[in-house]
Formats: structure tokens, C-alpha cells, sequence
């Protein structure tokens, strides 16, 4: 399997509560059908590194970031808003901003659950592209799907389509497997997730035509 | 056309099989494990071909008539019995038949005068010798 550099990492900026976890779980899955890599905060097991720490190193390593912003509201306990992810959107465009040479190469998508909804809360960004997925993977993986062809003008990237049906399709495998193993899906871990995604991918490999004429 | 390469997380172990890998193995096993075993069709054929050389109902039915056949009647085999009986010496004939082997025997008084004789007979032809 080839080596991961810069270009191919995408750092994930997004909510793992359990409320939405196929949402989740569809960007990794769009991310890796691109064939990108996908980062996130959830990868670190090393209790001795500070989470912002590892955060940062992280964001260092991935030319690309996705920030979905749609989760940014009152806890309903707490009643305080949830400011990790704008915060990490901010440590990634500080980065991009002042970072050498390479780190100014960065490109990010942000998120939204419904059109303009971010400039309540963080108008600071108001001009950027910002799509919205309305809580729906098929739109959640259209979106990625887009941005990462724009991003890298790679050829190789499958269509929407091709993600959201083969998205579809190893979500049925992976469960049908865990009840065979009466294993919970819905709390594996992201490394295993992506080690399932990755070797589901593997060994259903699929020829893509190219976009552009080379 | 051009093969998009998925490629590896950096934290990810790949010595280790995932559940999706482990499936594939399972899946993969399966498939070798029917492979081996002949085909329908194949076995179909070999018991087509066990039945062609099966000799058919009407020839086994043949071969054992053949054999009764052949076999002697229970009427001749009891006559076979009888002159087997009939050809057989009586008892008293086998115990004449004793007795006669016995006194055609020489008696032992005659045996040895016989030696004796026998010994004057090679006495005197070395005295005839010298």
C-alpha cells in the first residue's frame, strides 16, 4: 500500500456525538473512495499528548480540512454552545495563514446544516464557500466529493453516485458482519473504522474513468 | 481508463486482518473449499456411468437361471448318494478282508527260523569262499 504524504491527508473537523454517526461515517467513507486519507483528533490513543497538541500536529500533516459546523449549538444540559470545531477551523486557517510555504497550500471545506445559518454564530467567514448537507449523507458526500475534485484536480475521483452507492454498500456488509460477531458498530473506534473502510475499498476496487481529457 | 489507489492511514496496523479482511479470508475459504468438491455435473456423469456398467435386470435375471441350471437335481444327487452307498464293502466283508490280511501274515515261530537259516545260509558261503 503506498506511503500517505501531505496532499493526500484530509483532516475531519466534525461531530462524533451519537446522533448523526452515519454522517460521520459517510465523510471518512467519501474521503477514502476519493483516495485521500482521512485525519481526525479521534485517531490519538497516546494519553501522555495533550489533545491540542495532537490536534495541531495533525492539521500540520493535511493539506485539506473539512469543518462541518452543524452540530455548533446549546448543549441541552449545559446550555453553552460547543466551540471545538470553529475552533479547529480557526487553528487550521491560522495555519494556512501563517504556516511556511507548505501549510499556505491548505485548502478547507466548511460545512453548514442549512444555508447562511453559520453567519448567526460566526460571521467571520461570511464569503467563504460554505455547503450545506441538511443532515443528509447522499448531500454530505456530494459535497466532499465536489470539493476534493476542485481542491486537487485529481481525474481519479469516483462520482457521487459511485461513493453513495458503494457507501450504502459497505455500511450493509460491515453490519451484517458485526451481528455475525455481536460486535457494536455503532461504537468502533475511528482507526478501525477506517482499517474496515480501507480494506472494504481493497477488495472491491472499481475503474474510474477519467474526468479530464489528460 | 486509471485505477484510483486507496491509500493507508498512517496509524493503521496493516499485520493485522480487519473484520472486513477476515470476512474476505472466511468468503474466499468458502469458495476453495466448493472448488474442490466435483461438480454437479461431474458426479452426475459418474453415476451415469456407475449404471451403464451395472449388468441389467434381465441379464442377472438370466445368469441365475443359468445357474440353477446347471446345478444337479435333488432327484440325481440322493441316486449319486445311494450308489455311493451301494459300491461301499460291507461290514462283514471289511472284517473277512481283516482277518485274511492277518493269517496270510507269516507267525513269528516261522520268522525266526527263517533268520536262523538265514544266518547258516552266509556261514557257509564264507566257508566256500575259503
Amino acid at each position: 500500500m503506498p506511503s500517505t504524504n501531505y496532499s493526500d491527508q484530509v483532516f475531519i473537523n466534525c461531530p462524533f456525538d451519537g446522533q448523526y454517526p452515519d454522517m460521520y461515517r459517510a465523510c471518512i467513507f467519501a474521503i477514502l473512495d476519493s483516495g485521500f486519507v482521512p485525519r481526525c483528533s479521534r485517531e490519538v490513543d497516546n494519553a501522555t499528548e495533550f489533545r491540542l497538541a495532537a490536534i495541531v500536529r495533525i492539521i500540520r500533516d493535511c493539506r485539506y480540512g473539512i469543518h462541518d459546523l452543524s452540530r455548533v449549538e446549546l448543549d441541552p444540559r449545559s446550555r453553552l454552545p460547543r466551540f471545538n470545531m470553529p475552533f479547529e477551523l480557526g487553528v487550521f486557517y491560522g495555519a494556512q495563514q501563517f504556516g511556511s510555504a507548505r501549510q499556505k497550500r491548505k485548502h478547507c471545506l466548511v460545512l453548514e446544516k442549512e444555508k447562511y445559518r453559520y453567519q448567526k454564530f460566526i460571521s467571520d467567514i461570511a464569503g467563504s464557500d460554505v455547503a450545506q448537507h441538511q443532515n443528509n449523507q447522499n448531500l454530505l458526500i456530494l459535497a466532499v466529493r465536489n470539493w476534493l475534485v476542485t481542491a486537487s484536480r485529481r481525474t481519479t475521483i469516483p462520482s457521487g453516485t459511485d461513493i453513495n452507492k458503494r457507501f450504502k454498500l459497505f455500511q450493509s456488509d460491515i453490519r451484517h458482519i458485526c451481528i455475525k460477531g455481536s460486535i457494536d458498530y455503532d461504537s468502533m473506534p475511528f482507526v478501525e473504522l477506517v482499517k474496515n473502510m480501507t480494506d472494504w475499498l481493497r477488495h472491491n476496487q472499481m475503474v474510474h474513468a477519467p474526468l479530464f481529457a489528460p | 481508463m486509471t485505477n484510483r489507489i486507496i491509500k493507508q492511514h498512517p496509524c493503521l496496523d496493516s499485520s493485522k486482518p480487519s473484520l472486513v479482511e477476515r470476512e474476505a479470508y472466511l468468503k474466499q475459504l468458502d469458495r476453495l473449499q466448493k472448488a474442490s468438491q466435483p461438480s454437479k455435473a461431474y458426479q452426475e456423469m459418474v453415476d451415469q456411468l456407475r449404471k451403464a456398467t451395472q449388468p441389467s435386470k434381465a441379464y442377472q435375471e438370466m445368469v441365475d437361471q443359468l445357474r440353477k441350471a446347471t446345478q444337479p437335481s435333488k432327484a440325481y444327487q440322493e441316486m449319486v448318494d445311494q450308489l455311493r452307498k451301494a459300491t461301499q464293502p460291507s461290514k462283514a466283508y471289511q472284517e473277512m478282508v481283516d482277518q485274511l490280511r492277518k493269517a496270510a501274515q507269516p507267525s513269528k515261530a516261522y520268522l525266526k527260523q527263517l533268520e536262523a537259516a538265514e544266518r547258516l545260509r552266509k556261514i557257509f558261503e564264507q566257508y566256500a569262499k575259503h
